[in-house]
């Protein structure tokens, strides 16, 4: 674990004199899955962006698995996949298609191909509907096939924008274990999520993200101690680093009713 | 209900007007100042000519005037009444309120006629006003004009609406959106069929028809009564209550109708189509079909998919089939035969070359550069895959070349085989216009890289509309460029005298063209085959040049990412918060 898969160091995207990703510093471990939070608005999917070659930095410097993705991209690209919070994908291929589309850009063998996007296909229960055109999908199995495309070729990084809106909470249960398995094997996991249970009990490691800047970082204890060794729940900790004075009032408020009405 | 739907519609437009951007307004003001200008030369040729104008000639102008209302309403309202009636976004809210479907309906019908009729309308009205006034026509005219006209439009109006109302029943629900654009192409054909019916009903045109004062349509359509209650009207006379009457009652029918299928075509189709259709399966056989290709040719797979699944997109290939069509009907009307054709190779060869150029010149472009914008939202797979942009070019080339080169290489082979062309004939022309489509071809495929534009439900809308102008301007610059190496090599120069002295006296630049061009041609019919090759040189220089450098700034585009401007329904800016017209991809 104490090789540097992600390396961000001085990240920074202006638009005028707005800054929206202020002079983030980041490193996440081969092998770790990371998740990066915070309230709407706050800089993630610009961050993720500008780490997935989609957007491009103002300043700074990103570089995955030692490869800077803005010098060498193509060479960064081979190494990554990324799963937008809005898949777009292509309404005329087929399930199947689209995941054969991904795998002769990848340059996959066949077999190595077929093998992997049957287990995809499998774990997200969308082999029945692999050769129907994309177009016909819910959101929800667009979602699942753009996991599965992004899982196809074996990444060595993931990037995951908000993976699980949209899912079945079996399939989003499916993932869930499929990231940390993959996770052990060596795969690192960018995920965002608003779903603060699922970084809780998924994460290594966790960053907040608030108004561009990272202002919480570490695992959860040390989150924790960061907060003055509370026994609180990652919600507790967010709401608490990223809520406004206002809010920070209206959470101590309904946390003394809380204590109040319990036994 | 209706009030508060109205009311609600109101502020929408008015909140739409409110919140353009400069542009917008703009628009609206060159929009204006066109409409303006083409209504004042109107407007001018009438109110000059209106004492020329006599009562048979203003009947046959009404009535081909009315026709054209009815024609346009149902050729270009068709397609904006499926948007209204079928895909605004609205109607998943407006479906789940309180209100009768009959009140959603008539709304939707009254908002069509903001657009094709009303302008279609008022370029009838005005002019006609200002006849009234020059002719000294009686009061009568005025109302009866507005009714006539009113009721035209109706008629042109429920037309679409049963059009669309019946379609939807019968279409698969999969298939709509492009069986619309389809259909909106067939509607064109027809529009033109009728139109051209007068022209075909006797040996005059129809100007001299019109100018002879001889009726163009028969008494039974409601053209005419239309014309004969505007006339009568004209000169004081009670007799244009009947024709009047009849179209008015025409009119209420035709809503009637319309209105009476509502809730069984409205209603249902939306949901329909709404549904949309699950059923789409490909037959698989996993170990047959599984094939994975270089990332070449799985770009040129993808588009090729893309093409081959949607109809809509080979509507950028129209112009040749209008070609065809409209070539082929006009040749035969004109009393042409095949036989008087036929072997006169050295003729219509070198002819059939240069209109498949032009048609190449038109579409190539086009198909190419519509490549680009058809990634639309999908476009960040593309940004992220570890695939070079010259990659992405090649395949989108591949196919965008291959596509239009294999459609009318099969036209010319058979135009080739019934006029009796050579062998060396066919293979030459097939080869040479291989090397110089590549070239429009990626001409094509560079602009699409700097003016893509994707509308979600307009495929044909893939091109800004400054780099499409641009594209038509290149391909034919290239085209005459191409043309000039290969026009040499095609030189019957058997059939040329050059005069023994070259002496032009003109001198200049002119000059030292004209010196250079009977130089190359004497250079032609003293080594004729030596000339050709070095004609086929600069040819494949030319084409293979622009080819080179195109594909090589298209990968370097779509390396640096390119910028596709996506299209809102609304492109306003929101009322409150930062302006954000469309959308562009990161």
């Amino acid at each position: 674990m104490s090789e540097k898969a992600i390396q961000i160091s001085g990240l920074t995207k202006a638009y005028g004199r707005n800054e929206a990703v202020k002079h983030i510093h980041l490193d996440v471990q081969k092998g770790e899955l990371f998740g990066f939070l915070g309230p709407n608005g706050a800089g993630k999917t610009t961050t993720i962006k500008m780490m997935t070659g989609l957007l491009e930095p103002s300043e700074g410097t990103i570089e995955l698995n030692g490869v800077d993705i803005w010098k060498e991209p193509i060479k960064a690209k081979q190494l990554i996949s990324y799963v937008p919070d809005q898949p777009n994908l292509y309404p005329k291929l087929t399930g199947w298609e689209y995941l054969e589309f991904i795998s002769s850009v990848f340059r996959m063998e066949k077999d190595t191909y077929e093998k992997n996007a049957n287990e995809l296909l499998a774990i997200f229960g969308l082999k029945d509907r692999a050769d129907e055109l994309i177009e016909s999908y819910s959101h929800g199995m667009k979602q699942k096939i753009a996991i599965c495309g992004a899982l196809v070729h074996d990444p060595d990084i993931l990037f995951l924008d908000e993976p699980t809106v949209g899912l079945d909470p079996k399939s989003a249960r499916n993932l869930k274990n499929l990231l940390r398995s993959r996770c052990d094997d060596g795969m690192t996991v960018f995920i965002t999520t608003h779903i603060l249970e699922i970084a809780e009990q998924m994460c290594d490691r966790i960053g907040i993200i608030s108004h561009g800047d990272i202002i919480a970082l570490g695992t959860m204890d040390e989150l924790r101690a960061l907060e003055g060794g509370s026994a609180g729940s990652l919600e507790d900790i967010f709401l608490e680093l990223t809520g406004d004075e206002a809010q920070q009032a209206v959470i101590k408020e309904m946390s003394e009713q809380d204590s109040g009405v319990s036994p | 209900m209706m009030r508060v739907l109205l009311k609600n519609h109101f502020r929408m437009f008015m909140n739409t007007v409110k919140t353009q951007e400069l542009k917008g307004y703009a628009s609206y003001i060159i929009s204006f100042a066109v409409l303006g200008i083409l209504l004042y030369f109107v407007s001018g040729g009438i109110w000059s000519l209106a004492d020329l104008i006599t009562d048979p000639v203003l009947e046959g102008l009404l009535s081909y005037a009315f026709m054209a209302v009815i024609g346009l309403i149902v050729l270009l309202g068709t397609p904006q009444v499926f948007k209204h009636l079928f895909s605004m976004s609205d109607l998943t809210l407006l479906f789940t309120l309180p209100i009768k479907t009959r009140n959603i309906f008539w709304i939707k019908y009254m908002q069509s006629f903001v657009g094709i009729p009303l302008f279609a309308s008022l370029f009838i009205l005005l002019p006609a006003i200002l006849y009234g006034i020059a002719s000294g026509a009686s009061y009568l005219f005025y109302p009866v004009l507005i009714f006539v006209l009113l009721a035209m439009v109706l008629i042109g109006l429920s037309l679409a609406y049963l059009f669309n109302l019946l379609l939807v029943q019968i279409v698969p629900a999969s298939r709509a959106n492009e069986l619309m654009t389809v259909m909106s192409v067939f509607s064109g054909l027809i529009v033109y069929m009728v139109f051209m019916l007068p022209n075909m009903t006797g040996e005059q045109t129809l100007l001299e028809k019109m100018l002879a004062g001889l009726p163009l349509f028969p008494k039974w359509v409601p053209m005419t009564w239309g014309s004969h209650a505007i006339l009568e009207a004209a000169n004081g006379s009670m007799g244009f209550a009947l024709p009047l009457l009849l179209l008015i009652m025409l009119a209420g029918i035709f809503i009637f109708i319309t209105s009476s299928i509502v809730e069984r075509g409205f209603r249902t189709g939306w949901i329909r189509l709404s549904e949309g259709s699950n059923t789409k399966k490909k037959k698989r056989n996993q170990k047959q079909t599984t094939k994975l290709h270089h990332p070449i040719q799985a770009v040129a797979r993808k588009e090729w998919l893309a093409v081959k699944r949607d109809i809509r997109e080979w509507l950028v290939l129209m112009p040749i089939l209008f070609f065809i069509i409209f070539g082929t009907v006009g040749f035969l009307t004109g009393g042409g035969k095949l036989s008087s054709l036929q072997g006169y190779h050295a003729i219509s060869w070198p002819i059939a070359q240069g209109v498949l150029l032009f048609i190449y010149a038109m579409s190539n472009g086009m198909v190419a550069a519509s490549s680009i914008g058809r990634e639309g939202a999908a476009m960040w797979i593309l940004r992220l895959i570890p695939v070079s942009g010259r990659d992405l070019a090649f395949g989108k080339l591949l196919v965008s070349w291959l596509l239009p080169f294999i459609l009318l290489t099969t036209i010319e082979v058979i135009i080739g085989v019934l006029l009796g062309w050579t062998i060396p004939q066919f293979v030459l022309g097939i080869v040479v216009k291989a090397v110089i489509t590549m070239g429009i071809s990626s001409l094509g495929l560079y602009l699409g890289t700097i003016g893509a534009k994707y509308h979600p439900t307009n495929p044909q809308q893939r091109l800004n509309f400054g780099v499409s102008i641009l594209l038509m301007i290149v391909s034919y610059v290239y085209l005459i460029l191409a043309l000039l190496p290969f026009g040499y090599m095609i030189l019957p120069v058997d059939e040329i005298t050059l005069p023994a002295n070259l002496d032009h006296g003109i001198t200049g630049f002119k000059g030292m063209i004209v010196t250079f061009v009977l130089k190359a041609v004497q250079l032609k019919m003293s080594y004729p085959t030596l000339m050709w090759l070095v004609g086929a040189v600069v040819l494949l220089i030319i084409a293979g040049g622009i080819t080179w450098l195109f594909s090589k700034l298209s990968a370097r585009k779509l390396n640096q990412g390119i910028k596709i401007d996506i299209v809102n329904e609304s492109s306003a800016k929101p009322l409150f918060g930062k302006r954000n017209t469309g959308g562009s991809l990161y």
